[in-house]
């Protein structure tokens, strides 16, 4: 009979080891207490800055252990879950540290490949960053390494602007257009609603039906980032680089 | 007459969704995701056999003398980008010659690599350390490629063959199961040749 329970157990214990995707509730996700909090502080506000004003996303997850994956297999479960970037833009960006198998990994979005190539991150992480983790530094080589990679994904920005005071000096014009356009989409989705209230909504159940399935299909879109949220469904096809130390 | 017109107009509007369920759409979408995963994985190899001239050139400034080991890299290398698939015509053949070609360039790479650790001044040259990387990254995104064109070789076979997509197939489309690619025979050919250590 104990055998039997024992049995039934398994599969959750199997589960438990299995290596979990914490939730993303801002820019650095800290589980493995490697970041010092005004460390943690000073990336987030630059990075909130920095995705306002470019697009580009990136995030921090440290984890106590890999659960048995190898680096590139947990950043890539990583990525699927957080979704960092846009649909359109990919413009998204990972750096996951592991403390206890001693392994880190840029993953680079479809829309960074470009600028952030594997070879470039692949320097970040050999030349800057395990050199200081050796220490046991890893305040210092997770902020040298998050500053090096937004600076090679974002060349014509002067990163070191958003990470001394929080003072920007370049603006860029899509924030503004984005707010147009979000503008015009909720005056659309309204007049879709009006309309199919209007024509339909006294078509009794017909009506009722179609005003529900459409209505659906419209209110999924939540218009533009409001910078609380994260994951817009930026795509990822492995690039990046790993390392050790 | 306008008032049926409407009417029919909504009847289609309101059956719509239900048509999705029976593959009509599904199938077509899963064949072209298929088409779109392959001509991703040969990109990818074709990435990595871009690096491999540069990758040789270099290893030779610091180790000329290993020219067996180079030459082999180079030949499996004319091999593989000479052997190709069609993503439109995917027949098992073609497929098992891709991964052979394939499976020997990444035994000829790996036998590089343990050359290389005999050699560390070549190892600590920035240039190479950037090919390396290079390197690590198109065979990461082979795999994740690899993995992506698996999936969706499942979901399109599972549309063909399991009820109820599959009665809209034999009724309309007519496609058959595809082969699915076979991660083993790459690894047997890697393993078979497996790079020798020696102390």
């Amino acid at each position: 009979m104990r055998t039997f329970l024992l049995l039934l157990l398994f599969p959750l214990l199997v589960q438990a080891q299995d290596f979990q995707v914490p939730a993303i509730h801002n820019h650095v996700v800290d589980e493995a207490l490697l970041i010092d909090s005004h460390v943690e502080n000073e990336i987030n506000t630059a990075l909130a800055q920095v995705k306002r004003d470019t697009g580009v996303e990136m995030a921090v997850l440290t984890v106590q252990s890999l659960e048995g994956l190898t680096v590139e297999q947990a950043s890539m479960h990583v990525v699927e879950k957080w979704r960092l970037g846009t649909v359109k833009g990919d413009k998204g960006l990972l750096l996951l540290v592991s403390k206890n198998d001693r392994k880190l990994r840029f993953e680079v979005g479809y829309g960074l490949e470009g600028n952030l190539t594997d070879a470039e991150a692949g320097r970040i992480i050999n030349n800057a960053m395990v050199p200081l983790l050796k220490q046991g530094d890893s305040n210092k080589a997770i902020l040298t390494g998050v500053v090096q990679a937004v600076q090679q994904a974002i060349p014509d920005v002067d990163v070191a602007t958003y990470f001394n005071n929080g003072q920007k000096i370049v603006h860029y014009s899509t924030k503004k257009e984005k707010r147009k356009n979000k503008f015009l989409s909720t005056l659309f989705t309204l007049l879709m609603w009006v309309i199919i209230y209007f024509v339909l909504g006294r078509r009794g159940f017909l009506g009722f039906f179609l005003g529900s399935s459409l209505g659906r299909g419209y209110s999924g879109g939540s218009f533009g980032s409001s910078g609380s949220s994260f994951g817009g469904g930026g795509g990822f096809g492995g690039g990046g680089a790993s390392g050790g130390w | 007459m306008n008032l049926q017109r409407l009417t029919l107009f909504c009847l289609t509007l309101a059956l719509a969704p239900f048509l999705t369920g029976c593959g009509v759409q599904s199938i077509p979408k899963a064949k072209n995701e298929v088409e779109a995963q392959v001509a991703e994985v040969t990109n990818q190899y074709k990435r990595r056999a871009d690096l491999i001239p540069n990758l040789v050139e270099t290893v030779k400034g610091f180790a000329a003398q290993e020219k067996e080991t180079l030459i082999g890299v180079t030949e499996a290398r004319a091999k593989a980008t000479s052997t190709k698939i069609d993503p439109s015509n995917l027949n098992p053949q073609q497929i098992m010659e891709f991964q052979k070609a394939q499976g020997a360039l990444s035994s000829a790479l790996s036998r590089l690599m343990v050359v290389v650790e005999k050699y560390p001044n070549l190892k600590s040259d920035q240039n190479f350390r950037d090919l390396q990387a290079q390197l690590e990254g198109t065979e990461n995104r082979i795999t994740v490629a690899r993995n992506r064109y698996i999936e969706s070789i499942k979901s399109f076979n599972n549309l063909v063959t399991v009820f109820p997509t599959s009665i809209t197939n034999s009724l309309f489309f007519h496609f058959e199961k595809m082969p699915q690619w076979d991660v083993a025979a790459e690894e047997k050919e890697k393993v078979e040749k497996a790079p020798e250590v020696k102390f």
